[in-house]
């Protein structure tokens, strides 16, 4: 026999009522689920420390926090480059890391955004992130010099992403 | 791609964590010395930075470098980064860079 002070929890919960059955339970709404995101295209602020610490979804590809890595931003130093005819290669380094880019230069407009970088300036470069062989590059789509003021900002986005 | 020789974000107050490591700082330069400058960091503390600012150079400068001590950096790279700067912003990116999201960046 229960003391009248004693929490019967068996007949506290028997009820169900705030439990909801498995049949009327909704579908998981979180916007980060790996299956429903496989098609979404993200521009993802990233570090290079991070790029290098991906891990491998075998499903979708590449992720963070179960988030599909397609397109990303960084923010850097351009500390490398090799201009050839059809592409530029080149390093940028966010402090964390060092990164190869690569922009394919199929047009004048692309070949004016390479003719505008130098060895020591900060940019900001959009790319798809590519894994060959293990080795990580960035296939670059844009690469913009970068407001100072702005550095910082950045790399703060990708801290809240 | 390589992260092997990560520069830390540092501020005055977070220096001292990585005396002897490579290290990247913005300073507000209150005078220039032969072979040196005397700075402020972001979070109100004097740092020397030892080494050859750019010419000519603004007021606020990003440096990086190796911490020498508690207060001061022997710098490689200088670069400019104006004469107007959110400081409290870049300060808080230090303290976060160095405290719960170490990891994206050390």
């Amino acid at each position: 026999m229960m003391h009248p002070n004693q929490f019967d929890g068996s007949a506290a919960f028997s009820g169900g009522g705030f439990m909801p059955s498995q049949a009327t339970q909704a579908p998981d709404p979180s916007p980060f689920s790996s299956s429903r995101n496989s098609d979404a295209r993200c521009l993802i602020p990233v570090t290079v420390k991070q790029l290098k610490d991906l891990s491998r979804n075998c499903e979708s590809g590449i992720s963070i926090d179960g988030v599909d890595v397609n397109t990303v931003v960084l923010v850097g130093i351009v500390c490398k480059i090799d201009n050839a005819i059809t592409d530029c290669t080149f390093r940028v380094d966010d402090g964390t890391g060092w990164i190869e880019c690569t922009k394919w230069v199929h047009e004048h407009i692309d070949s004016a955004e390479v003719e505008a970088i130098s060895v020591g300036k900060y940019v900001r470069v959009y790319g798809q992130l590519k894994s060959i062989q293990g080795r990580k590059t960035l296939n670059t789509f844009s690469i913009r010099y970068y407001s100072f003021s702005s550095v910082s900002y950045v790399f703060e986005f990708s801290l809240n992403f | 791609m390589d992260t092997s020789d990560p520069a830390a974000f540092v501020n005055g107050g977070l220096l001292h964590m990585h005396v002897g490591q490579k290290v990247r700082a913005v300073i507000q330069v209150i005078r220039s010395d032969v072979g040196s400058v005397v700075g402020k960091s972001t979070d109100d503390i004097q740092i020397i930075v030892k080494g050859s600012p750019p010419i000519p150079r603004t007021n606020y400068i990003e440096v990086i470098g190796v911490a020498v001590n508690d207060n001061s950096i022997r710098a490689e790279i200088w670069t400019n980064f104006g004469d107007t700067f959110d400081a409290y912003n870049y300060d808080q990116l230090c303290q976060l860079a160095n405290g719960w999201f170490k990891h994206l960046f050390l």
